[in-house]
């Protein structure tokens, strides 16, 4: 996401949150704004990103490669944790 | 208000949803809204989204990741400090010690529910314990919304 993108999502969460304390909302209600407003900011993150990579819809045999990919990456993290910490 | 019910969500389940916007994992975080349903993910979970998108993407797309990923609404990081002391308790159930602390992590948070598109670690000895969904399980059983139809439910 663009710097200028966030300063304008910053500006608007900041209004959106006034208006609804102005108005004089109960913890509930901020707690459901709060969440609404950040599942809006990571939608946003999330499209943002998708936009800059590579989208394809994956076959049997590339989710079965990327699943051993991650699984690799998964005990490289676990083993130099493990290392790190003796 | 009532509890949110709290979702483990492992690192499979954000890389595919970055890979493409019709998946399950795509739905299931979508799904996620803070408010009926809690995401949780550990330490290790962000380690292992950014370190494989910066081999997929770069590390300028891995920090946006990392991120995005923090984003998601009252989102729970589960630590090693709290992962630690149940580590011993689960370690004879799970083959890939590598799983370990994403199992300890689901247990430490008190989630309901384990969403993953691994099937090697949904066949481990653990899932007598842990409630596995897959993300195309997770969006029809538990969002009841009409899953994509794509390979391993991804």
């Amino acid at each position: 996401m663009s710097a200028t993108t966030q300063v304008v999502l910053k500006d608007k969460e900041l209004e959106k949150i006034d208006y609804f304390v102005n108005m004089g909302y109960f913890e509930d209600e901020k707690a459901l704004i709060e969440s609404a407003l950040k599942k809006f900011l990571y939608e946003l993150g999330l499209a943002d990103i998708r936009s800059r990579i590579p989208q394809a819809e994956l076959s049997q045999e590339e989710v079965e490669a990327e699943l051993e990919e991650i699984r690799r990456v998964k005990r490289e993290t676990f083993a130099e944790e493990k290392a790190a910490a003796v | 208000m009532t509890e949110p019910v709290r979702v483990f969500l492992d690192s499979t389940v954000h890389l595919f949803a970055y890979r493409s916007a019709k998946t399950n994992s795509s739905l299931v975080l979508g799904g996620m809204d803070g408010v009926l349903f809690q995401p949780v993910v550990s330490y290790k979970t962000l380690d292992e989204v950014q370190r494989r998108t910066r081999e997929l993407y770069g590390k300028d797309i891995a920090g946006l990741v990392r991120w995005n990923l923090l984003m998601l609404p009252k989102l729970i990081v589960v630590t090693e400090e709290e992962i630690a002391p149940l580590l011993s308790r689960y370690d004879e159930h799970v083959r890939d010690k590598a799983d370990l602390p994403h199992i300890c992590a689901y247990f430490a948070a008190n989630c309901r529910y384990l969403v993953t598109s691994d099937r090697r670690l949904t066949k481990m000895e653990i899932k007598k314990f842990v409630n596995f969904k897959s993300p195309q399980e997770f969006v029809e059983e538990v969002l009841k919304t009409k899953p994509y139809d794509t390979p391993g439910g991804i």
